[in-house]
């Protein structure tokens, strides 16, 4: 199993401008050209451990952020 | 990966357009309405992992690989539970793992090769592998530390055009995950947000007894995932034919807890439940985890008022380890690293073309492929 880069030259049609290749379907190219998200970055997060408390609740105890 | 060196060719009929369409490659329409047209100038195979890093890094582009895909065999005890014998599976010696020790025999089924965690992988347990066609990706990275499922470290990161949910593509069900995941650059918790994977069984959140089940989680937890899957209901897609009556529609399922059931890739799953105001315990008998998601679904997927699902511009990210690439070389007398599970694989169009290369139309197709990456 070989895994294959190609060397392409675009032909000088694929440049040519939407109005004049009305024929072609240019949405799958619109579709496959968007920019891929990335996973959100948070902010870089400063703990203050006063900001925070245990609640409780049945057999569950979690930290949370004191209510303003 | 095998020891064959890689190869730099000039493409030897070169596609030119230029004077008019080509004809419509089988099975791919979209072509002739596709306004890109471009000559192949040149191909370079790469047949090692480290060749193609270095083209990775040197090109700055994705490398187009053509997999064969196998289903690999899972061995089940033949209990009733599988409705065995009578459910039509071939019935085989179990495999040497203790926990096998108590059953006379073992039924197989073969399983996609592509996990809900986005994970291809070839189990090397010597059982046959059927082939179950073959499929174009991309690879577009790749991660010398990220350790699969089954225990690989280090292999290629892959973009996909499958569309993640409960099922399609042949597959029971589908999964992935962003980039970022499998290069860890984004840990499983962060990941939640981006690619939240409800119909996979490893999203959903164990829970004790009915009391803890029921307990809202969501918000508790600082910064805390978008959702929390809890409670589950039946959906009993009827694909594992050999399981009767795993579910019904009138009780709830929380996940309780899984346990692993030998070194194959099975877990028991334990849940609670409740029905007509009853809670009660439920176990089903040893499983693949996207098994479950065949049997289940999360109850409440929104959030938001809008149906939660994998956003295809952000997850659709797979990974490949290095070691089950090399599984599935056609070429298995040239790499004695590989003998382990490649010699029962067959695939014709390799056979034909020992140069490990297909023929020219394949491999234009492959092209194609990749310029609609998002169409399945």
């Amino acid at each position: 199993m070989t895994a294959t880069l190609f060397d392409i030259e675009w032909t000088k049609t694929s440049y040519l401008s939407k109005a004049n290749r009305s024929k072609f379907n240019y949405s799958l190219v619109e579709k496959s050209t968007f920019t891929l998200k990335t996973p959100h970055e948070h902010e870089p997060m400063h703990f203050d451990p006063t900001d925070f408390e245990i609640q409780r609740s049945g057999h569950w105890g979690a930290l949370t952020r004191k209510k303003a | 990966m095998r020891e064959r060196p890689s190869t730099e060719t000039p493409f030897p009929r070169p596609v030119d357009l230029s004077a008019g369409r080509r004809p419509t490659p089988p099975g791919c329409p979209a072509a002739q309405v596709n306004p890109l047209e471009f000559k192949i100038n040149r191909i370079h195979d790469y047949a090692t992992s480290a060749d193609i890093k270095a083209a990775l890094v040197r090109s700055g582009r994705p490398l187009a690989l053509g997999v064969t895909e196998t289903n690999s065999a899972f061995y089940f005890p033949c209990t009733a539970a599988y409705s065995c014998p009578g459910n039509g599976k071939p019935i085989v010696n179990c495999p040497n793992d203790p926990v096998y020790k108590d059953y006379s025999s073992c039924f197989t089924d073969g399983k996609s090769m592509v996990s809900m965690k986005g994970e291809w992988f070839v189990k090397a347990n010597g059982a046959p592998m059927g082939q179950a066609g073959g499929h174009a990706i991309n690879i577009v990275g790749y991660n010398d530390f990220h350790r699969d499922e089954w225990g690989n470290t280090g292999g290629f990161i892959l973009r996909n055009t499958w569309k993640d949910g409960k099922a399609g593509h042949g597959l029971m069900a589908v999964g992935s995950h962003s980039w970022k995941f499998f290069a860890h650059m984004v840990d499983e918790d962060d990941e939640k947000y981006s690619c939240p994977n409800p119909a996979n069984p490893r999203s959903w959140t164990e829970c004790a007894d009915l009391e803890a089940c029921k307990h809202d989680i969501d918000g508790d937890v600082l910064e805390g995932p978008p959702k929390t899957y809890r409670e589950l209901m039946c959906i009993n897609t009827g694909q594992i034919k050999y399981l009767k009556s795993p579910c019904d529609d009138k009780t709830s399922y929380w996940l309780k807890n899984r346990t692993d059931w030998g070194s194959e890739g099975l877990f028991v799953s334990c849940f609670v439940t409740e029905a007509g105001g009853k809670a009660g315990d439920v176990c089903l008998p040893p499983l693949t985890l996207d098994d479950l998601a065949t049997i289940f679904f999360p109850v409440d997927n929104t959030k938001d008022g809008k149906e939660i699902e994998n956003d295809m511009m952000q997850c659709g990210f797979n990974f490949i380890s290095c070691a089950s690439l090399a599984c599935l070389d056609p070429f298995p007398h040239t790499n004695p690293h590989t003998s382990c599970c490649a010699p029962q694989i067959h695939n014709p169009r390799h056979s034909q073309h020992p140069s490990g290369r297909g023929d020219g139309d394949a491999l234009r197709h492959r092209v194609d492929q990749n310029l609609v990456p998002l169409q399945g």
